[in-house]
């Protein structure tokens, strides 16, 4: 007989909210947000504003601000990657599987979506600059989508690949 | 795992498009939709029940019968708070058998739960607006602990929320054997060590 799957879901889904509201409470600490969050940022948008100098002059960032002569983009939270990684770790510690996978699958998976985070503000800086009447809807809608898509990648890869099954299952 | 890239990356590219243009060419009607079913669901609970929702084309005025008539009235933009359908409709098209009637079964079970979040998310942002940004009739209104409340709801909405619900509902009505099965017993069962689930 088919297993109903509805229950280990709704186990699954009231974990991940669970530690999702978790982590998100500690991000919105001020302590947290001033010493871990906003140093965090501006390291992303030196970065973002270094690889689009590698492509085209005159950017440069100050703080959470990338800027050039033409357009200006505070990177602000929901915008650096963090959101992003708080569903991915949520997603991660919430599937069963030892402390080993967890922590490989958070290490890669989070370094890879700063990574892409970084190529999608340089992306976004770039609209911004040439693209003006196309800036929002790729900020608000595609990349914003396509980043915790990428997400949800990595995790159902990740829980594919690393996680343990239940010795019952694997016999 | 890896054969079906190219495949996955097609139907995903493909839901993706869908997603955008249902969020994008809807959004009016939708807006529209929303202010209907909200309204009388703030009204039921506030007393007295002033508040009036306005849709025009994709943003939400909020309007209350005491408000002074001289006063701007404050908005929502749904778009952001709606994004999310985007996320769930490319979540589906990447189901093994995209148009299979339990995929398209699961997606619009889905989708009416991820109506009633946004719903929720309506409610919520409206609160928040209530609380915080109203001036002194915020203060006198709503205590410090409410107004906490309503602001760290609404932004946890925005931040994460909006998508974490979006995951959360595909998970919850995806057709079965689509990603690993979660056994729900982390903390009971044993686990062979070193020994990974193979890849399918």
């Amino acid at each position: 007989m088919a297993a109903s799957p509805l229950r280990p879901r709704i186990l699954f889904v009231a974990k991940f909210g669970a530690v999702l509201l978790v982590l998100y409470a500690v991000i919105a600490l001020n302590q947290v947000n001033d010493a871990v969050i906003v140093p965090f940022t501006e390291v992303v948008a030196r970065a973002s504003a270094g690889l689009l100098r590698a492509a085209e002059g005159g950017v440069d960032a100050q703080g959470t601000i990338m800027h050039s002569a033409r357009f200006a983009l505070d990177v602000r939270n929901g915008c650096n990657g963090v959101e992003a990684t708080l569903l991915l770790a949520a997603a991660i510690l919430a599937f069963p599987a030892t402390l080993r996978s967890r922590l490989i699958g958070l290490v890669i998976c989070s370094i890879a979506i700063e990574l892409l985070n970084i190529v999608r503000l340089s992306s976004l800086f770039w609209l911004g600059e040439h693209y003006r009447q196309v800036f929002d809807l790729f900020h608000v809608a595609v990349w914003q989508s396509l980043i915790i898509l990428a997400a949800i990648s990595m995790f159902v890869l990740w829980s594919w690949k690393f996680a343990e099954r239940p010795v019952a299952k694997s016999r | 795992m890896l054969k079906d890239l190219w495949p996955n990356l097609a139907k995903g590219a493909a839901g993706f498009l869908l997603g955008l243009a249902l969020w994008w060419g809807l959004s009016a009607p939708y807006a529209r939709l929303l202010a209907t079913m909200t309204e009388p669901l703030i009204r039921m609970v506030e007393r007295p029940a002033v508040t009036r929702l306005i849709a025009g084309g994709t943003e939400l005025t909020i309007d209350r019968d005491d408000f002074p008539r001289s006063s701007p009235r404050p908005g929502l933009t749904l778009m952001d708070l709606t994004a999310n359908i985007i996320l769930l409709t490319t979540l589906f098209a990447v189901n093994k058998r995209p148009v299979s009637d339990r995929n398209i079964r699961g997606f619009v079970l889905a989708s009416l739960a991820l109506a009633a979040v946004h719903i929720a998310a309506i409610i919520v942002n409206m609160e928040s607006i209530y609380a915080l940004r109203l001036g002194p009739w915020s203060e006198r209104n709503y205590s410090a602990f409410a107004r906490n409340f309503w602001g760290a709801a609404a932004h946890f909405y925005s931040i994460i929320g909006v998508f974490g619900a979006g995951f959360a509902l595909w998970w919850l009505f995806r057709p079965s054997n689509e990603v690993p099965q979660d056994s729900g017993k982390s903390g009971q069962r044993k686990t062979v060590k070193n020994k990974r689930v193979p890849a399918r």
